[in-house]
């Protein structure tokens, strides 16, 4: 354990053990008081001696940073959310929620175990920082969450329905019990008794349980709009009318507990589908879960850097990025000389120097040794982010079907208006102002707006939550839409079809030793080329040469003398680059070993290809790579030579998507940005989650292309399914309007029928399609 | 932040003491129960069990049986299993020790109180109310306090979230303190006697509102709350669904109150009340098997462990059991099924269903899994545990599957009807005779349960005694809620009462407040609930006399005074009994078991010498019975003087005596007597029978049904 | 029947009661996280459990 770790002392001046309480001596800076309880502490946390948690050095200082508490914390900024990374039973809810025992300034540690999320509240002198260390130290990686209002009104939205809800309930349990008295033959005294009672009960329901209704009537009709509740309003408004009017006449005909029914099942059905919803959503709000991009900037003009967070830079801050790290912000390298990967941005796998002057992207990866960057632009302002701006309007859009349903919606919803009217004449015409309302509150009634309101992104939501639990994470409900209509598949062949790391296939030596000399050089370089020798082999040697005036030329080889003789790697004209990547070892300018390198197909590829092609869909290639390859690649896969193009550059790329119609693009999120954000539908299946997730429509967690097949399915079913609704409420209405009509509904059963449609439609949607279920066991 | 800030941690321990009071508590009292209950069997599978003497017969002992299962037992149980519980749910120990010894100990004094008064005969006479209105005020208080201390502790609690279990406790508090109230105001005619303020068929509505939801709110919500916590500590699983549990403990709150009309089914109940009664008790189906469902499906991943455990076992059978139960309930409730079970044994089969299975088994579980906890040891035998399991099991079958084949049977004997419309057994004690070895069936499946619980016994003392006496109290840290009420309230400008501990609090208070004020003004409120119909004469003096020693001998533990309007009952009894001829009926003796005839008419139907001497010894009069003999009656003294203020109660009550009535009770009772008595002994009868309490007896049986006859009500 | 004059009233005061505590159970957010009480119910209640670690099975 880390040994300048600090645990509060007690008022006896002694320590209290993490684990057992009890008090050991204060000098001791271990966190138990023995070492039975740190066995048996980690044992109860399920993780197993071996793997004490590794301290994270991730720094976390960032989270003090005034601006940050700011936009992230609330409670006067002593509470912040973080989403901890790892939690999974109940000895993690235990070990979290003791944080205040050992993190003085923490008030109370609640962890949410379904969505991993916690909540820290801290006292006045607590710090976030502090927290999320101690929290980390515990093993559990904390990112903080952007809880900002929209969670907080969320929640107490959530709760207000569930209020409604539960008064509707409680009150409509209780009103069709008494109408269960009065239909059973109650009489007299009591009789009114129970009217009335039931009157009082109803108030309730309506004057506050079916608010919501009310309001988003009253919101639609001030547009000039007709939403679907406004049927409901009307038979909620109607069936008031005429019980209240029945009541004081004395009549029987009181229909509290049809509509209190009504509006129950109403908001059951309306709170099912928020919480369907929240959980679909959540799995695809995960992008800004993650911690957003830090930068090490420098304080002033010291040396000593402090970690902030990307959007807090300036123009003119001096910021340190290391090697392996993404340039956060667009800006001009200041000191150090190295090497950039700016293939998101150009497509060139190829390194570009880099030295005192040149300028650099976000987006773009440091390679070879840490540069300091002058900040030009951040956040929004930089290159990147501004041409992902542009893509990411267009998936905002809502579905084409949603929109769709909603215009049939509202078209049905002026019919039957106009219908309970037609039905209160026809009563009124055949026996009377009683038989008219009769009629007309029970065509207000049966009719079941459930499909338009309920059933359509209910199936959308479900399919996405579907995809989210397989690791598939669909952008937007329009993605699904476009996901159906797709004909043609193009495949990025590097990293996606293929394993994406260059694979030695064969190694000729012509003189001893060579062998041993290339790995030494080779051994130092951390470029692809360099990696696939050191696997290959790995563990062949116990000594290395010594290797002097060692060289790396970016992109084009290494080179170093052992013993003398000067020995270099590199491609060489005479070997054909045709089908492969072909590297020779010089020593002294004479070859001494050729080593050939071919990427490497993924096993799932060629099932995947197969069952695409048996849907019936185009399946090609579009690669950055040379013909050889790409050729060799397609030819396994037994794609026709036509489909597969090579050389291209993510510009050439985006052109093919665009040139033909319904295409989807599936690639690398990093380098085939551009392509992926033009087609019709795209998947990202590699690079970072967030920066796919700003390109394409879909970001599968899931490595290579085995879930294209069921997303493509998916996407269908869900859209059968929708129709299948869409017909089952055309006839469920017209029926239901008809016998309504006729005047042989009466307002009771009509209450009944329509949850009873609701239910069904929402059992069906819950049930999907045979072929659905079997692509996602 | 310095180094040496005190983290503010407050140090507290459990008050298991409280715990091992009432769980010794549960087994002395499971012990008598269970004996009490094998005894009774016993006496009605072989009458000479009655020895007897008026303290051991069945029908003072029946109630005392009832009363220690549910009260004493269950009662004590479901304490055990609160206190414990919520201590460590709410994570802060009781709010004060004091309240939970005087909970403690004033529930073992109503519990001892019950078992002098009840084999005395102090009874009211209504089903599980049965005792005296001192004793029912006792209960009020005792529970009041019980419920304070409650609230209070989850005022002062350390862990926000309220568990689904602290839900249950306090829905079985607040429930449980109105029932009893309502359903325990009587007027006091002496320390040890007095009339409810219902009569006839108010007092069946809101008697068996009382009985069926004291069976809700004390044998299932507060066991279903043990369960939550219990079966998942047990099977180290959380429970299968969090967010059923909480939906079904809403649904089951919400309306549960209207449970009540289904015992009544066929009765002179006003008919729309019976069918309410019907669909209500079929909804309850839903909450029931939620609980059920919720209960078995959380042992998902460790039903391997269910075939070592013990623990386990008595959980799963007790769930199933329960779902059983609760099935077969609703079932009853179908007027079709209940015509054919209802005052037959198929209803004790329901309720021992109930009782021995999810009951009994429930706190077999807790017991088992508690033990070993609080004493801080391991249990001394698992194989006794298991052992007790399947004789326990085994002795539930028995009981429930005799009673269904008794039940069935008598249900079917009663109503065969031949061909020309007459009835098959006309004489009720064939119907009798041909179900006692099925008596005997079930007395040996309560002794197998009776001898499970003795292994439990045997296994808890050894356990016990092989504890280490280590005094260290376990103490446990935890933080105090900055604000230990809930957030809702922080800022709110107009501070609501504590929050919910508080409001019950006053809601219970408000409950019992109710009661008194129903109390104390008795004439105004009965004078207008108690309709009086023009031309039914009211009991004389004598006959309200006999009355009470029919109620004090406990009759109605197997005689019903309901004639339901179905065609056999009607053949074999008599025109059905209308709702008016009980308007006087204080408390009402519809009754709910036929073990004997039903007696709604057997008003002049035996001359009074038959009377005598059947109570003498009934096997005289109807040879093959398996009614006790009431030999006391004719050793007794009847009290005259106390007559006329038991009508000048009953005229305060909105009962139409003159004042001249109630002035010269005493001479009109004695002269009564007398003129009875005066032909007995032309019979042959004791010469002193006239002042013995056989007498007023006979002149109440005369009386029943004579109403009607008489042409007093259409 | 006239008693139930006296039942509903009582009755609806008891159904209106636990509304109440629905009320504020669900406005003190009681019901907003329905996940982790089943899993911190099953948390070691005191030090003992802590100490022995194993579950012991009866």
């Amino acid at each position: 354990m880390e040994s300048a770790l600090r645990i509060p002392v007690l008022e006896t001046g002694r320590k209290s053990c993490l684990h057992c309480q009890t008090e050991y001596s204060a000098q001791s800076n271990s966190l138990f008081c023995c070492k039975g309880c740190e066995t048996v502490h980690f044992l109860l946390k399920g993780r197993g001696l071996d793997q004490k948690p590794k301290a994270i050095q991730e720094d976390l200082s960032y989270l003090d940073d005034s601006e940050f508490v700011q936009s992230y914390a609330t409670h006067e900024s002593r509470e912040m959310l973080f989403y901890l990374e790892g939690v999974h039973c109940a000895a993690c809810v235990w070990l979290t929620e003791k944080l205040p025992d050992f993190c003085p300034g923490v008030e109370f540690l609640q962890l949410n175990l379904a969505s991993g999320v916690a909540r820290v509240r801290l006292y006045e002198s607590g710090s976030f920082a502090q927290a999320a260390r101690e929290i980390a130290r515990l093993g559990y990686r904390p990112f903080p969450v952007k809880q900002g209002q929209s969670d907080e009104l969320r929640k107490k939205e959530d709760r207000k329905l569930l209020i409604q809800l539960g008064v509707a309930g409680m009150l409509s349990g209780n009103i069709m019990l008494l109408a269960v008295a009065l239909y059973a033959g109650a009489s007299g005294a009591l009789a009114e008794l129970f009217k009335w009672s039931s009157f009082i009960l109803f108030l309730p329901v309506l004057f506050y349980s079916a608010v919501p209704f009310f309001k988003s009537a009253w919101a639609s009709l001030r547009v000039k709009q007709v939403s679907i509740d406004v049927p409901i309003v009307f038979g909620l408004a109607v069936g008031t009318a005429v019980s209240i009017v029945n009541l004081f006449m004395g009549s029987d005909q009181i229909y509290f507990d049809s509509l209190s029914t009504l509006v129950f099942l109403l908001l059951s059905t309306r709170y099912l589908l928020k919480k369907v919803n929240q959980h679909a959503l959540n799995s695809s709000e995960w992008a800004h879960f993650l911690a957003p991009a830090k930068a090490k900037r420098f304080i002033g003009h010291s040396s000593k850097t402090e970690t902030v967070s990307v959007n807090l830079l300036r123009p003119n801050d001096l910021i340190q990025v290391l090697p392996g790290e993404c340039f956060p912000v667009d800006g001009v390298v200041v000191q150090g000389e190295g090497a950039v990967n700016c293939s998101l941005l150009t497509g060139e796998s190829a390194l570009v120097a880099a030295s005192p002057g040149t300028a650099v992207n976000a987006g773009t990866w440091n390679q070879h040794s840490p540069l300091i960057v002058r900040v030009v632009a951040s956040g929004p302002k930089t290159r990147l982010n501004r041409i992902l701006a542009s893509v990411e309007s267009s998936l905002r859009s809502r579905a084409p079907i949603v929109a769709y349903v909603d215009r049939v919606g509202q078209a049905f919803v002026v019919a039957v208006l106009a219908l309970a009217v037609l039905g209160f004449f026809i009563g009124l015409f055949v026996s009377g102002v009683q038989e008219g309302f009769q009629r007309a509150l029970a065509i207000a009634i049966v009719v079941c707006p459930c499909t338009f309101a309920l059933a359509t992104p209910l199936a959308i939501s479900l399919s996405i939550g579907r995809a989210a639990k397989a690791g598939i994470l669909v952008k937007g409900a329009d993605v699904l839409e476009r996901l159906s209509q797709v004909r043609t598949v193009f495949f990025d062949k590097t990293g996606t079809l293929t394993v994406g790391e260059l694979r030695v296939s064969h190694w000729d030596q012509f003189s001893d030793g060579a062998a041993e000399a290339l790995m030494a050089l080779e051994i130092r370089s951390a470029h692809p080329i360099a990696r696939a020798v050191q696997r290959y082999f790995q563990g062949r040697f116990e000594w290395l040469p010594e290797v002097e005036d060692f060289r790396e030329q970016p992109g084009k080889g290494v080179s170093g003398t052992i013993r003398g003789d000067r020995f270099e790697v590199r491609s060489h004209p005479s070997l054909d680059q045709t089908v492969s990547t072909r590297v020779g070892l010089f020593k002294n300018g004479v070859i001494v070993g050729a080593m050939t390198f071919s990427d490497v197909l993924r096993e799932d590829s060629k099932s995947s290809v197969d069952q695409l092609k048996a849907m019936g869909l185009h399946v090609g290639i579009l690669s950055g790579d040379a013909g050889g390859p790409v050729q060799d690649v397609s030819g396994q896969l037994g794609i026709q030579p036509g489909n597969s193009f090579s050389a291209l550059s993510p510009e050439q790329k985006a052109e093919v998507v665009k040139g033909s119609p319904f295409t989807l693009m599936v690639g690398d999120g990093a380098n085939d940005a551009v392509a992926l954000a033009q087609a019709h539908a795209s998947v990202a299946v590699q690079g970072g989650m967030e920066m796919s997730l700003r390109v394409a429509s879909v970001y599968s967690s899931q490595s290579g292309v085995r879930s294209i097949p069921a997303l493509l399915v998916l996407a269908q079913e869900t859209l059968r399914v929708i129709r299948r609704n869409l017909v089952f409420a055309v006839v469920y209405n017209l029926v239901g309007i008809a016998v309504a009509l006729s005047g042989r509904l009466d307002p009771l059963f009509a209450a009944v029928l329509m949850p009873l449609s609701a239910l069904t439609v929402f059992l069906s949607t819950m049930a999907g399609t045979g072929k659905l279920r079997r692509a996602f066991r | 932040m310095s180094e040496t800030s005190v983290a503010r941690k407050e140090t507290y321990s459990y008050d298991d003491d409280i715990v091992k009071m009432f769980l010794i508590a549960t087994l002395v009292f499971g012990a008598v129960a269970l004996l009490l209950g094998v005894f009774i069997a016993l006496q009605l599978a072989n009458w000479k069990l009655n020895l007897g003497l008026q303290w051991t017969t069945f029908g003072r002992l029946r109630p005392l049986h009832t009363n220690a299962a549910i009260f004493a037992f269950a009662g004590n149980g479901i304490f055990a299993g609160i206190y414990y519980s919520s201590q460590r749910l709410l994570r802060t120990r009781m709010y004060s020790d004091l309240l939970s010894r005087i909970h403690f100990w004033g529930w073992q004094a109503i519990i001892a109180a019950a078992a002098i008064t009840l084999p005395l005969g102090l009874t009211v006479g209504k089903e599980y109310a049965e005792l005296e209105w001192p004793i029912a005020w006792v209960i009020n208080i005792v529970w009041v306090i019980f419920g304070f201390n409650f609230f209070k502790t989850l005022q002062i609690r350390r862990e926000r979230h309220m568990y689904v279990a602290i839900w249950f406790y306090i829905g079985t508090i607040v429930t449980v303190a109105l029932l009893h109230v309502l359903n325990t105001i009587q007027i006091p005619v002496s320390f040890w006697k007095s009339y409810p303020v219902y009569s006839g068929v108010q007092d069946a509505l809101v008697q068996w509102w009382y009985g069926h939801n004291a069976v809700a709110f004390v044998l299932t919500t507060p066991f279903l709350g043990l369960m939550y916590y219990f079966l998942p500590k047990a099977a180290d699983k959380p429970v299968y669904s969090y967010r059923l549990s909480i939906v079904h403990f809403w649904s089951l709150v919400f309306i549960y109150i209207w449970a009540g009309p289904h015992h009544l089914l066929y009765t002179a109940l006003p008919d729309w009340a019976q069918t309410l009664g019907m669909v209500f008790s079929v909804m309850l189906i839903a909450p029931s098997w939620g609980g059920m469902i919720n209960g078995l499906l959380t042992l998902r991943g460790a039903w391997d462990r269910v075939r070592q455990e013990p623990v386990l076992k008595f959980f799963v059978a007790g769930l199933t059991f329960y779902g059983m139960a609760t099935f077969e309930g609703p079932l009853l409730s179908i007027k079709s099924v209940s015509a054919l079970g209802h005052y037959t044994d198929w209803i004790i089969g329901h309720v021992h269903g109930g009782a021995l299975g999810w009951n009994g088994f429930l706190i077999f579980a807790m017991t088992y899994w508690l033990v070993p906890k609080l004493w801080k040891t391991e249990l001394f035998s698992v194989r006794m545990a298991n052992a007790h399991f399947w004789i326990g099991f085994l002795g539930t079958v028995l009981y429930m599957v005799s009673m269904w084949v008794a039940g069935i049977t008598q249900g079917l004997m009663w109503r065969a009807v031949d061909a020309s419309g007459r009835l098959v057994y006309p004489d009720f004690v064939e119907t009798v005779i041909k179900i006692v070895p099925l008596y005997w069936v079930r007395a040996l499946g309560g002794t197998l349960y009776l001898f499970g619980f003795v292994l439990l016994l045997i296994n808890v003392v050894k356990t016990v005694r092989s504890a280490p006496k280590s005094e260290k109290r376990e103490t446990v840290s935890g933080l105090g809620l900055a604000d230990s009420k809930p957030e809702v309230y922080a800022g709110k400008p107009h501070r609501m009462l504590e929050g919910l501990p508080g409001v019950f609090t006053v809601l219970s208070l408000v409950a019992v407040l109710v009661g008194t004020f129903f109390e104390l003004a008795p004439t105004f409120l009965s004078g207008e609930f108690a309709p009086t119909v023009v031309g039914l004469k009211p009991y004389t003096g004598l006959q309200l006399h006999g009355r009470d020693i029919y109620v004090r001998e406990g009759c109605y533990t197997c005689h019903s005074q309901m004639i339901r309007p179905l065609v056999w009952e009607t053949k074999r009894y008599g025109d059905y009994s209308r709702a008016e001829e009980s308007i006087y009926d204080r408390p009402f003796q519809w009754g709910s078991k036929r073990t004997g005839p039903d007696l709604a008419r057997v008003g002049s139907k035996y001359p009074d010498l038959w009377h005598y001497r059947h109570m003498m010894d009934p096997r005289e009069v109807a040879p093959g019975s398996i009614m006790p003999a009431y030999p006391w009656l004719f050793k007794g003294k009847t009290d005259f003087e106390i007559i006329s203020k038991k009508l000048s109660v009953m005229k305060s009550l909105g009962v139409p005596y003159s004042d001249a009535d109630v002035e010269n009770a005493e001479a009109d009772a004695r002269r009564e007597a007398q003129a009875i008595a005066d032909k007995l002994i032309s019979e042959g009868a004791d010469p002193k029978t006239a002042e013995k309490e056989i007498i007023p007896l006979i002149s109440y049986l005369q009386r029943l049904g004579q109403d009607y006859k008489k042409g007093a009500i259409k | 029947m006239s008693i139930l004059f006296l039942l509903l009233p009582v009755a609806l005061l008891l159904g209106f009661g636990f509304l109440f505590a629905f009320i504020w159970g669900a406005s003190g957010g009681q019901f907003d996280d329905l996940e982790t009480p089943a899993h911190r119910v099953l948390l070691p209640d005191s030090t003992e459990e802590f100490k022995t670690g194993e579950k012991r099975h009866v």
